[in-house]
C-alpha cells in the first residue's frame, strides 16, 4: 500500500493546491474588447442611489470610456442602505475603490483615518464650479472630495390628493402651523384609504437642520451637540402633534418606510400627500411615482429666522490607497466639468456643481428637472449661508441615538421632553469619545 | 517506525488542505480577534493598545449590549425549541413509506437549504410588512393587521417563525433517528397492550435522546449568532427590539468604525456559547440515554 498510496497522496494533494493557488491569470481587466493597450488602466468607481442613477451614471462612465479608450471603469453600486458598511470593510482591506461618491455625515470619519486622497495636487478643474461649494471639502488645508452638485431640501407633495382632500394651496409659502392644519386635513378626508398627510421626518437630519437653524442653531458645533434640550423639545414636539393628531403615520408604520429605499417611500405609493425629501430624490420619487408630483418651498415657522440652505450633497472622492491618482482625477473632472457627462447625469444628483454644465444642460431637461432647476433658483433666493455642515466624527452613531430615541416616542415609550434629556447628553459622551 | 512514520505524513497530507483553510480562515482571524479587543482598532488605522477598556465599557457602560443579550437570548428560548418540536412532529408523520414520501420530505426540508439566504429574508419582509401578504390576507377577514416586522413588540417574533420555518434540517435528522428505533420494541410493548401515547413516551422518545440532544446544542449554537435576518428584516429596530448580538457586533464594528470594541464583543459571545453549551453537555447525563451504554434517564 505505502509506495503507491504515497505517490497517490503528493499528486492529490499537488494537484488540490495548485488548483486552491489557481490562475487568474488569463482573465485581466480587458472584458471583452480584446486589445489591450500597452498601459490599461482599471478603476474602480463606488456610489449608491436607486435605479434611475445607476443607469445614468453607468452611461456617463461607458461615454468616459469613449474619449479615455485607455482607461476602463468598474462601477459599483448600492442603496444607501448598506453602502457605508460595505465601503468601511473594503477599506478596512485595503481595497477602497479609487473614485468613491462621498457624503458630508461621514467625510469626517474618512479623512480623520487617512482614508482619502488630497486632491491639491492633481487635475480637478475647480474653477468653473459654483465658487460657494467648490472649496467646501477642505479639511486642514487640503481639499479631500469634489462637490458634485448642489441641491436643498424640499417638500414634495401629490396635486390629486390635495384636489381629493379639498385643498387650494395658494401661491405663498405655508407656515408650518398652516400645513400641520393641511396635513390633518389629508388624513381626515382621506385617512379611510390609508393615506395620511405627511411622513414623518422627525428622524430626517436635513429637515432637523432646517428647524435648528430657524431657532438660530446649527446641528453641531465644536464636534458637539449644537443646540439647547428647548430646541429640541420643540421640534419633538412638532411632530409628535403630528402624529397624535394623525396628520402623519403611526410608529409601526413610519418604522416601515423610514431609510428605506426610495421605491418604498409613501409619497411614491400614493400613501401620503407630503414628504420632505432632499430635492434630487424629488426627481427619483417622480420617476417612481404614478401620480404626479410637485414641490414646494418648506414650510416656515413665524418670527423665526430662515432656515433654508442650500448644501452640496454629493462628492466625489478618491480612495487614498489608489494605484493611479492622474487617472481618477481624470474621470472625477470627467464627471463634475464635461457637459456630455453633465447631460447624460442631469440632475439625478441634484444642480450641477459646474456653472458650466448648469448652462449647458438646461435647455435639455424634461419637466421634472426644469422643475428642480427653477425650485433650487427660487430657493437661492431665500437661503441663508450654511457654516460648518460637514459632521464630525461619531455623527452616524449619534444619528442611530437618535432615531431609536425618536422611535420611543412615536410609540409613546417617551415623551418629547424625556427625548430631549436622554438623546443630548448621550450624544455629547458619543462625540467626545470619536473626537479625541 | 518508519512505516508509522509514514502511514501519518499521509494522513497529515491528506488533512493538509483543510488545516490550512483552518489556519487562514478560522483560527487566525479568531486569535487576531482576541488581540483587536485589546486595542481601539478603528478599521482603518494602526490598532493602539487600550488593555481591558473594551471589556469594561462593555460591563459598565453599554445598555445596548444588555438589551441585544436579552433579544438574543429571548429568539433564542423561543426559535430553538419550537423549531425541534415542529421537526420532531413532522418526522414522524413522514416516518412512513407511501408512495412520494420522499418529495414530501423534500418540501419540509427545502427552507432550511436556504437557511441564511437574504432572498428569503427580504421575502419575509415583504410578507410580514405593511401591505404584504400576511395583511392583505388578514384583510379578507376584516381584521387590521399591525405591521410586524416594524412593531416593537412583534417584530422579534417574525424572525423566530423565520427560524422555526426552517426547521426541515432538524427534521431529517430525527427521521434517521426514528429508523434507527428497533422495531422489535414497538412489536413487543403493542402485544403488551402499550398505547400509541406511551409507545411514544417511553420507546421513541428516549430512543431519540441523543438526536434530539444533538439538534439541541446545533440549533442553539446557531440561534445564538443570528445575523442575517435581523440585518435584512428589521435592522435591528424599531428601538432596538430585534437588535440580535451579532448584530450589534456588526454595527459597532462596521457603522460606527470601533472594531476593537466589537472584537471584544465577539470573544464575549465566544464564552457565552461555549458556557451554554457546556450546561447543556453537562445535562445531558441526565436525560440522554444511550443504547451501548446506561444512562442516567
Amino acid at each position: 500500500m505505502n509506495r503507491a498510496a504515497m505517490r497517490v497522496a503528493w499528486i492529490v494533494a499537488l494537484a488540490s493546491i495548485l488548483t486552491g493557488c489557481g490562475g487568474h491569470a488569463g482573465n485581466g481587466g480587458n472584458n471583452g474588447t480584446g486589445i489591450a493597450a500597452a498601459e490599461d488602466v482599471e478603476l474602480s468607481m463606488l456610489w449608491w442611489g436607486s435605479q434611475d442613477r445607476h443607469d445614468v451614471t453607468l452611461k456617463a462612465i461607458r461615454k468616459f470610456r469613449e474619449k479615455y479608450p485607455h482607461i476602463l471603469v468598474t462601477g459599483e453600486f448600492s442603496g444607501w442602505d448598506g453602502y457605508w458598511d460595505k465601503l468601511s470593510v473594503q477599506t478596512s482591506a485595503n481595497n477602497t475603490p479609487d473614485v468613491i461618491q462621498m457624503s458630508y455625515a461621514y467625510l469626517n470619519e474618512y479623512v480623520g483615518r487617512d482614508a482619502l486622497l488630497a486632491l491639491d495636487n492633481l487635475n480637478v478643474d475647480f474653477s468653473r464650479m459654483d465658487p460657494s461649494f467648490a472649496y467646501e471639502a477642505t479639511i486642514n488645508g487640503s481639499v479631500y472630495a469634489v462637490p458634485l452638485s448642489i441641491q436643498s431640501h424640499t417638500l414634495v407633495y401629490n396635486p390629486r390628493l390635495l384636489e381629493e382632500s379639498g385643498i387650494a394651496l395658494g401661491e405663498q409659502r405655508m407656515t408650518l402651523a398652516r400645513f400641520a392644519d393641511v396635513a390633518k386635513q389629508v388624513t381626515d378626508k382621506l385617512g379611510g384609504r390609508g393615506v395620511f398627510g405627511v411622513a414623518d421626518s422627525t428622524a430626517n437630519v436635513s429637515f432637523f437642520l432646517y428647524y435648528m437653524r430657524q431657532l438660530g442653531y446649527n446641528a453641531y458645533e465644536n464636534d458637539r451637540i449644537g443646540y439647547p434640550e428647548e430646541a429640541l423639545v420643540e421640534y419633538l414636539t412638532f411632530w409628535n402633534d403630528l402624529r397624535i393628531a394623525g396628520a402623519t403615520s403611526s410608529g409601526e408604520v413610519t418604522a416601515s418606510y423610514f431609510e428605506t429605499g426610495v421605491e418604498h417611500q409613501p409619497i411614491v405609493n400614493g400613501q401620503t400627500a407630503f414628504q420632505f425629501t432632499p430635492l434630487p430624490i424629488y426627481g427619483s420619487f417622480a420617476e417612481f411615482s404614478q401620480a404626479p408630483l410637485d414641490v414646494l418651498s418648506i414650510p416656515y415657522k413665524e418670527n423665526a429666522k430662515e432656515g433654508l440652505y442650500i448644501e452640496s450633497g454629493f462628492y466625489w472622492s478618491i480612495g487614498a490607497d489608489t494605484k493611479h491618482p492622474q487617472e481618477a482625477a481624470q474621470l472625477i473632472d470627467y464627471l463634475v466639468n464635461d457637459t456630455e457627462a453633465g447631460a447624460i447625469l442631469g440632475v439625478n444628483r441634484g444642480i450641477p456643481a459646474s456653472l458650466a454644465v448648469r448652462e449647458a444642460i438646461v435647455e435639455g431637461l424634461d419637466d421634472v428637472q426644469k422643475r428642480q432647476f427653477d425650485y433650487l433658483k427660487q430657493t437661492e433666493t431665500l437661503a441663508t449661508p450654511l457654516h460648518n455642515y460637514v459632521s464630525p466624527k461619531g455623527a452616524s452613531e449619534v444619528d442611530s441615538l437618535f432615531l431609536t430615541l425618536v422611535q420611543e416616542m412615536q410609540f409613546d415609550r417617551k415623551s418629547p421632553e424625556q427625548v430631549a434629556a436622554v438623546f443630548i447628553p448621550k450624544a455629547n459622551a458619543i462625540l467626545a469619545e470619536a473626537n479625541r | 517506525m518508519t512505516t508509522k512514520w509514514k502511514q501519518d505524513a499521509i494522513a497529515y497530507l491528506f488533512l493538509l488542505p483543510w488545516l490550512l483553510g483552518l489556519f487562514i480562515f478560522t483560527l487566525g482571524p479568531m486569535l487576531s480577534s482576541v488581540y483587536l479587543s485589546f486595542t481601539n482598532f478603528d478599521l482603518f488605522t494602526a490598532p493602539r493598545w487600550i488593555g481591558i477598556d473594551n471589556y469594561r465599557a462593555i460591563f459598565t457602560a453599554d445598555n445596548r449590549f444588555l438589551k441585544a443579550l436579552g433579544v438574543t437570548f429571548t429568539f433564542v428560548l423561543v426559535s430553538v425549541p419550537l423549531k425541534l418540536l415542529f421537526a420532531l412532529s413532522v418526522a414522524m408523520l413522514l416516518n412512513r413509506s407511501l408512495r412520494g414520501i420522499g418529495l414530501y420530505r423534500s418540501v419540509y426540508y427545502l427552507p432550511s437549504l436556504v437557511g441564511q439566504s437574504i432572498a428569503v429574508a427580504i421575502m419575509w419582509r415583504q410578507l410580514f410588512g405593511h401591505n404584504g401578504l400576511i395583511n392583505q390576507w388578514l384583510a379578507l377577514f376584516d381584521i387590521q393587521g399591525k405591521v410586524w416586522i416594524s412593531h416593537p413588540t412583534y417584530a422579534i417574533y417574525t424572525i423566530c417563525l423565520l427560524a422555526v420555518w426552517q426547521f426541515g434540517s432538524s427534521m431529517v435528522i430525527f427521521l434517521a433517528g426514528l429508523k434507527q428505533i428497533p422495531e422489535y420494541l414497538y412489536e413487543s410493548s403493542a402485544i403488551d397492550g402499550a398505547t400509541k401515547f406511551r409507545q411514544f413516551w417511553l420507546i421513541t422518545l428516549p430512543m431519540l435522546t441523543p438526536v434530539l440532544f444533538f439538534n439541541l446544542v446545533i440549533q442553539t449554537i446557531g440561534g445564538f449568532m443570528v445575523f442575517t435576518q435581523g440585518y435584512i428584516i428589521t435592522k435591528g429596530g424599531p428601538m432596538d427590539s430585534t437588535l440580535f448580538y451579532a448584530l450589534y457586533l456588526y454595527e459597532k464594528g462596521f457603522s460606527y468604525f470601533q472594531m476593537g470594541y466589537a472584537s471584544a464583543l465577539a470573544n464575549l459571545l465566544l464564552v457565552l456559547i461555549g458556557v451554554v453549551t457546556a450546561l447543556l453537555f453537562k445535562s445531558s447525563a441526565y436525560w440522554v440515554h444511550y443504547e451501548a451504554k446506561e444512562g442516567r434517564g
